[in-house]
């Protein structure tokens, strides 16, 4: 059969093109959800998670969700490996312009304020509800900026799935609005060595003896 | 003959890009929906029930499943999955209504007693539990404004696929269901006292306003959301999933 040698090179062209967009077309047909189940993310599929806390007590222990965090240096952690301490929590994000501020210096107020004993018993965390802009690099720049004691602070980061959870087990409430800023509630939540909520604390920049009374009736003890 | 190789080269590539770009958009939607009980809601503007910025918002494209989560669909996942099965459940996961209305864990019906029908809509599951659900199907929870979204799109249309889906959406003696932003609801409860609101339970920039208040059935279903906790598993509290596209 003859061939125009005008067509050969067209010919080939449109051939490259078709296979080119149907690459494209069946890829992008990937993107559109996965619908078979995902395998189950398992903390020893990558080198850097550590392996999750076994021994965690209770069925009321917001330890049983193992979401991960980065804290302010990097280091990957679940809630669970606060255990064993008194956990005094706060959902904040950075951008946050007068009450989170107050939350902190209220839980600044709790530190300087429990007895010494009890000092040694007691963490201070704080969660961000804004990781796309609270990165470990930001909350370390807070921490520095509040002069947080590392030994005792730790600022958290994790995904939307993971904050989202932990503010359902606190009863947090939180809405993003437009501009990227939150309305969110101001609460100092207590943990006690097993993760059970002891005490929630509402408001910003008021009395903080509550906090402290229940920090030292749970801290006796230990 | 370079003149004519140069045009046809030219006409390849524009009838090439059409057809790619026209597949794209109107092949590919219809194809994924029909085959896994997907609805697609297209992109587009939306003026949601708690007007937080007083504009209208985008929301961006998403598929919607056209019905609940069925009790066969949640039995698949407790089976794969042991700790979400009722006996092995954390307390602080669900109450103890969890899943109460199967046989036993794996079982949905014994034979004999209330028969507890494999393809209705999955209730007495927490939001931690349709979470979960989402999580290993590697899907998500729709947002209170997407459902909103979802119905008013589907309200418009009038295929009857997409009747029966807006329908299975309103409430006229559906489920309720959960929503992603469960957490969101009680920032709009706790006014702000503008005097003293750094003590105040709520840090709020602004007062959240409402818009639309003569839609009965959006409000219904703000104040139903707004009256129940994440780990509450009621007998007429089902969820379905959406498929966010990223694009």
């Amino acid at each position: 059969m003859f061939i125009s040698k005008h067509i050969v090179m067209p010919a080939i062209l449109f051939g490259i093109m078709v296979l080119l967009s149907a690459y494209v077309i069946v890829t992008s047909n990937r993107e559109h959800g996965a619908l078979q189940p995902a395998k189950i993310e398992s903390p020893n599929d990558s080198c850097c998670i550590p392996p999750p806390v076994t021994d965690v007590r209770g069925e009321l222990s917001v330890y049983q969700d193992s979401s991960l965090w980065t804290d302010q240096n990097g280091k990957v952690k679940v809630l669970a490996s606060f255990s064993g301490k008194v956990v005094i929590l706060s959902m904040f994000y950075s951008h946050c312009a007068i009450s989170c501020p107050l939350i902190i210096n209220d839980m600044k107020k709790v530190e300087q304020k429990i007895s010494t004993g009890n000092r040694a018993k007691v963490v201070f965390v704080l969660v961000t509800i804004d990781p796309s802009r609270d990165t470990p690099s930001v909350l370390r720049a807070l921490s520095k900026k509040q002069n947080l004691d590392i030994n005792r602070w730790s600022l958290l980061v994790g995904n939307e799935d993971a904050v989202q959870t932990l503010a359902g087990l606190l009863g947090v409430s939180f809405i993003k609005k437009e501009n990227g800023d939150f309305d969110h509630s101001n609460q100092i939540t207590i943990l006690n060595r097993n993760g059970e909520i002891s005490y929630k604390h509402f408001g910003a920049g008021s009395s903080v003896d509550d906090i402290v009374a229940a920090v030292d009736s749970i801290s006796v003890g230990l | 003959m370079r003149v004519q190789i140069k045009s046809f080269i030219k006409s390849v590539i524009i009838v090439q890009v059409l057809l790619t770009v026209s597949v794209e958009v109107f092949a590919y939607p219809k194809k994924i929906h029909q085959a896994n009980g997907l609805i697609y809601i297209p992109s587009g503007f939306y003026h949601p029930l708690r007007k937080v910025e007083g504009r209208n918002v985008r929301m961006r494209s998403f598929y919607i499943k056209e019905g609940f989560v069925t009790n066969q669909e949640f039995l698949e996942f407790v089976k794969a999955n042991p700790e979400w099965r009722r006996s092995r459940i954390k307390r602080i996961f669900a109450d103890r209504s969890y899943l109460i209305n199967w046989e036993n864990d794996t079982t949905l019906n014994s034979g004999t007693g209330r028969q507890v029908d494999p393809s209705a809509p999955v209730a007495f599951v927490s939001w931690f539990a349709a979470k979960a659900y989402c999580h290993w199907k590697g899907v998500e929870l729709p947002s209170f404004d997407e459902l909103q979204y979802a119905i008013e799109i589907l309200g418009k249309r009038t295929s009857k696929r997409c009747m029966n889906a807006a329908s299975s959406l309103r409430q006229n003696n559906r489920p309720w269901e959960w929503v992603e932003d469960i957490n969101s609801f009680g920032v709009a409860l706790q006014q702000s006292d503008s005097q003293s609101e750094v003590s105040s339970p709520l840090c709020a920039g602004a007062a959240v306003e409402f818009n639309n208040i003569s839609d009965y059935e959006l409000l219904r279903r703000f104040s139903y959301l707004s009256s129940i906790k994440p780990y509450y598993c009621e007998p007429n509290l089902s969820f379905r999933w959406i498929i966010k596209i990223l694009r």
